[in-house]
């Protein structure tokens, strides 16, 4: 039994429907019976034989392509994980201060600092999020990444089902791999043009004072991880989510479906 | 049987019928065309049928051929780092 999920496997199969969906437009094509609704997919059967057998032998053209581009703009995998892996540092050590001041202030027995306790509190579950934020991209980017060329060989082979049955989805799919594995490892180059540092900035983390220490921590450090790991990424994941459509529309000459849910106009 | 024996059973069948229907829908397209009827849409049909089996059989050639010489051409070329 092959492996199903082997990329060359996929655009064997892939090969096989691209003929089959060719063959059944020359059927159509000779049927006797002149009928336009069924007519009218002979042609469009043929040229989707031929399209899909084209987008198949230029598989490995299109992943050297989107490497050079890759390359071209100056961004890396390894770039992109070790960006992450700070950012998930720097959240972390500031969590453990945010803790570190939390058990001062209730080992003090101050009763007139007890209110900081509910403020740090929330700033912990907030980091909480955005710690689960950057971690849901990096699993994003570690599913890319690795697996590339297999999600662009399902995105063919399920472009070159007959009779578009899986056109839309195989255009999306195609379309949504190639524009995230160029341009997701650009995120922290994005991030630093805008913010002027890929990795949130800000002043000494731990102050004389527990009060300076929750101002500091609402006014600069939550907001500069929320840039980074949040707002910034988000905005950034919808360009691509555009992009991906639209090169999903150029790819499929028509209606195309991405293959995440997302609201973009 | 696997999937991919199926799917090229599939084209063989598919193309085999495409060829007879070819042969089929040439002779009913003449038999139309050439019909002492004097009803001009009945041998406009035929008329039809005739210009769509031509090009049937221009495409089935053509696919024969083509995808016999890509699927021998893939075979022949190895792939770096497969």
């Amino acid at each position: 039994m092959p492996k199903l999920y082997d990329p060359f496997q996929l655009l064997f199969y892939a090969n096989s429907l691209a003929i089959l969906t060719y063959f059944i437009g020359t059927l159509i094509y000779a049927l006797p019976i002149p009928l336009y609704g069924l007519k009218r997919w002979a042609p469009r059967l043929v040229s989707d034989g031929i399209y899909a057998s084209v987008l198949i032998n230029s598989f490995l053209g299109i992943i050297f392509l989107s490497n050079e581009i890759a390359e071209a703009l100056g961004a890396s995998w390894a770039d992109f994980f070790s960006w992450a892996s700070s950012v998930v540092n720097i959240q972390f050590s500031i969590f453990s201060s945010i803790r570190y001041v939390y058990a001062l202030v209730s080992a003090s027995g101050t009763p007139g600092l007890d209110f900081i306790l509910a403020p740090l509190s929330f700033f912990s579950s907030m980091l909480t999020g955005t710690i689960t934020s950057i971690e849901t991209i990096i699993v994003l980017a570690q599913i890319i990444d690795s697996n590339y060329a297999l999600l662009l060989a399902l995105g063919v082979a399920l472009f070159s089902i007959p009779f578009r049955i899986g056109r839309s989805i195989g255009a999306g799919l195609m379309a949504s791999s190639t524009v995230f594995y160029i341009g997701l490892p650009y995120l922290p180059k994005f991030i630093a043009g805008i913010l002027g540092s890929a990795l949130p900035s800000f002043s000494q983390l731990l102050q004389n004072n527990p009060l300076d220490f929750v101002n500091l921590m609402a006014q600069s450090v939550l907001p500069a991880i929320i840039n980074v790991t949040v707002f910034l990424p988000a905005a950034y994941i919808f360009i691509l989510a555009g992009l991906s459509a639209g090169l999903a529309t150029a790819l499929s000459g028509g209606s195309s479906r991405l293959p995440f849910p997302i609201d973009i106009f | 049987m696997t999937l991919s024996t199926l799917i090229s059973s599939m084209t063989t069948d598919v193309t085999t019928i495409a060829w007879s229907l070819f042969v089929l829908a040439w002779a009913v397209g003449w038999a139309l065309k050439g019909s002492p009827l004097p009803i001009f849409r009945v041998k406009r049909a035929g008329q039809g049928i005739i210009e769509d089996v031509i090009m049937a059989a221009f495409w089935l050639a053509l696919g024969t051929t083509v995808f016999a010489a890509i699927t021998y051409f893939a075979s022949q070329i190895t792939v770096p780092g497969a």
